[in-house]
């Protein structure tokens, strides 16, 4: 293959070799586009695409959560310890966006770990993996394991698939069932978030007017489990223009959350429930 | 804040750069396993490579480093495997190509959000340029999700006419891709894989 280019290629002795490693490459960058599903049907849409470019039929708000009134980027990086449920820590994201009634414009999340997989919306979605965040990797993923992209924005939510644009707003009742050949399970993102408030529990506790500490328990049943967390959220003149949330796990693991603000949006004391001082 | 910062940062080099790190995976793993099994591979780099963060030396690109690390976590992946593997007569990685696929992906490195935009796009160019026998190999393998006997049940055909139908197409989707200037050639950019 690679009497095109490079001296070594012509160089009967080594083509074979060169052949091979051409052909892995290749092999290597198809399995990564595939799975990013880059369309073989139309050109690759630019990663910065915004959403009013996006051929949506229908946008509408997800949930009241994930409602975008303001205009806001979350990064969210979790770093999971290699025993950790990802899904656990994927509940503590969507909790950490919702609990602090922060406005979802854009969504970018990213989970990495041992064993759950590895995970990543930012304007698209990669769920890979083990029980990785199963709640949306059997949405989004199915036994194809095809990705998907995820979009929240002012008006509304999307899912974008090999198979087209879907609406994923909170009342469209069976998302699954446009995913042919996706899992046919359903799972609507308002029950991610109620699931994700129902399992974490934030509590964040104020350390002076500009950075906020976060103690944060996970609910298992009638027990919580502690989790060291903390919030630091850095303001200018009064307005949040970014923060983060690090929890620490049991195990020693890690979760951090950041986020950026593309406009500033006030966050008030009573979205994260401040406990007291420090 | 230090290690909020770190994390931050690791966070944006590891997004910069996973789409070449389950390409180099999936390149040296081939026809080892499924995409669980690169899924795997990824996660124990990326959990390496966070652990091992702070050793980085921030002025040297991030891309080889972690593909370093990758590779580590592959040659164990592939020695256990081979151990099983002896019984059923297969063999190791072997490293003179491991450092040949690791020279391509140094060469080809592109960290920016819009480069990796274009190798896709160039990508993907490539594939519709195919004839359409290979096109259509490529598409139900890669995009389909199906193995070669499957693709051969599906275009009648003996598995290995479509297991050599692939490598041909992936041969000039090489090709076409070291004519777009995306991929290098053989030479690569140099480096050697550290043990």
């Amino acid at each position: 293959m690679s009497g095109s280019s490079g001296q070594t290629g012509d160089d009967p002795a080594t083509k074979p070799v060169d052949d091979a490693v051409a052909d892995a490459v290749v092999h290597g960058l198809l399995v990564a586009a595939a799975r990013r599903g880059a369309s073989l049907a139309t050109a690759v849409p630019a990663p910065t695409a915004t959403p009013a470019s996006r051929p949506v039929t229908r946008r509408r708000v997800v949930t009241a959560a994930l409602a975008s009134a303001a205009a806001l980027v979350v990064a969210a990086t979790l770093l999971v310890p290699p025993a950790a449920r990802a899904d656990a820590i994927l509940e503590a994201a969507a909790d950490a966006i919702t609990q602090s009634s922060l406005r979802v414009y854009d969504v970018s999340l990213r989970i990495v770990g041992d064993r759950p997989g590895f995970a990543e919306l930012d304007g698209r979605v990669f769920l890979f993996g083990g029980d990785a965040p199963r709640l949306v990797a059997t949405l989004l993923v199915g036994p194809l394991r095809r990705p998907v992209r995820l979009g929240t924005g002012r008006q509304g939510a999307w899912l974008e698939t090999p198979r087209g644009v879907i609406d994923a707003t909170a009342d469209s009742p069976v998302v699954s069932a446009m995913l042919g050949g996706f899992d046919d399970r359903l799972l609507r993102l308002d029950t991610l978030v109620a699931r994700c408030r129902s399992q974490l529990h934030l509590e964040a506790r104020s350390r002076d007017r500009d950075h906020w500490r976060v103690v944060a328990r996970r609910r298992e049943g009638t027990n919580e489990q502690p989790v060291a967390a903390e919030f630091i959220a850095r303001k200018r003149d009064g307005v949040i223009t970014a923060a983060s949330i690090q929890l620490q796990g049991p195990l020693g693991g890690m979760a951090l959350l950041s986020f950026n603000l593309v406009e500033g949006v006030e966050i008030q004391p009573g979205d994260l429930e401040p406990v007291r001082p420090e | 804040m230090a290690a909020v910062n770190d994390r931050e940062r690791f966070a944006q080099l590891a997004a910069e750069q996973q789409f070449l790190l389950e390409a180099y995976v999936a390149a040296l793993t081939r026809g080892r396993g499924g995409a669980e099994m690169i899924d795997e591979l990824v996660n124990q780099t990326m959990s390496v490579a966070v652990r091992r963060f702070e050793r980085h030396d921030a002025s040297r690109p991030f891309g080889p480093w972690l593909r370093g690390i990758a590779f580590k976590v592959v040659r164990a992946h592939v020695r256990r495997e081979s151990r099983r593997a002896r019984i059923r007569g297969e063999g190791t990685m072997e490293r003179a190509f491991a450092e040949a696929v690791s020279r391509r992906f140094d060469a080809f490195d592109p960290p920016q959000a819009t480069q990796r935009a274009e190798v896709m796009r160039s990508l993907v160019e490539c594939v519709q340029s195919l004839e359409r026998d290979s096109s259509v190999a490529i598409r139900l393998h890669y995009w389909g999700g199906l193995a070669v006997a499957d693709i051969a049940g599906v275009l009648k055909v003996e598995a290995a006419a479509v297991h050599k139908r692939l490598q041909r197409a992936r041969a000039r989707l090489a090709r076409c891709l070291e004519r777009k200037g995306v991929m290098v050639g053989p030479e690569g950019s140099g480096r050697e894989v550290t043990s």
